[in-house]
């Protein structure tokens, strides 16, 4: 019984996370992209690819992470579980949120830098 | 209500306080670097600030609460079992308690020198702002 109370107060504060998170990195995502490419179309575009990548990764991640090595029989045992296996979805999520803000301009960049040189 | 419980319940908010403070001042003074980088764009700026903010949010939680677990403390119990991860009295307590919030305090700093790091990595942005040129208008003669 402990066990499943765990596995459903875990998933569902990770999918909460993911779910507000990508919101408010969507909303702030857009001005971001559009500072480098001067197309409005082309960078909601890309915030929107950026944003349906970030939330399938995410949540795979969330569902593939639920397990348990020992049963959990306390209710110091569900708060461990709890904190733990949400700290790691935490880091992850927030090394992949640092990585997508320094890459994501240099590779829209990159692939704006041959048009670019026409005009 | 044992030991592990009490721990738990002044670790969590404390680190949840902490970082919350932390990324607040940050937030605060991150902003003029950004504005000076991105040559006065003031949007621009406090959306990459709110980016930043986020970022450092997640890590700062994410580390605090997998770092949280007790661990290596086996006693022997009444009956002479061991019992491990659990804290038995409240000297352990206050130990367990101090070594906890002094490393999460350390990765804290650690975060905040990785943070300028990040500001350094983010990239100018090559288009250049439109700005109305400054001219005088002479008088036609």
């Amino acid at each position: 019984m402990y066990q499943i109370i765990a596995y459903i107060i875990y998933l569902s504060i990770s999918l909460i996370t993911v779910l507000v998170v990508g919101k408010n990195l969507h909303r702030n995502g857009k001005e971001f992209l559009f500072a480098e490419c001067p197309d409005e179309n082309l960078s909601t575009s890309a915030n929107n690819f950026l944003y349906i990548g970030y939330c399938l990764v995410n949540t795979g991640f969330a569902f593939y992470f639920l397990n348990s090595a020992d049963s959990i029989t306390t209710l110091s045992g569900i708060i461990e579980f709890i904190a733990t296996s949400e700290g790691i979805i935490f880091l992850s999520l927030g090394f992949l949120h640092v990585l997508n803000v320094i890459l994501a301009p240099r590779i829209i960049s990159f692939f704006l830098s041959k048009k670019l040189n026409q005009y | 209500m044992n030991y592990n419980i009490i721990a738990y319940s002044i670790y969590i908010p404390t680190t949840i306080a902490l970082s919350i403070w932390i990324a607040k001042s940050l937030h605060k003074n991150t902003k003029a670097f950004l504005v000076e980088r991105f040559q006065n764009n003031e949007s621009l700026a406090s959306s990459t600030n709110n980016l930043i903010q986020t970022g450092f949010y997640l890590i700062a939680f994410g580390f605090s609460f997998m770092k949280m677990r007790i661990r290596n403390n086996a006693h022997y119990g009444s009956n002479d079992k061991l019992i491990y991860d659990q804290l038995i009295s409240s000297q352990e307590t206050i130990e367990e308690l101090a070594m906890k919030l002094g490393s999460f305090t350390l990765i804290l700093g650690l975060l905040l020198f990785f943070n300028f790091f990040i500001m350094l990595l983010i990239q100018r942005p090559k288009r250049q702002v439109q700005q109305v040129p400054f001219t005088i208008n002479e008088p036609n003669k």
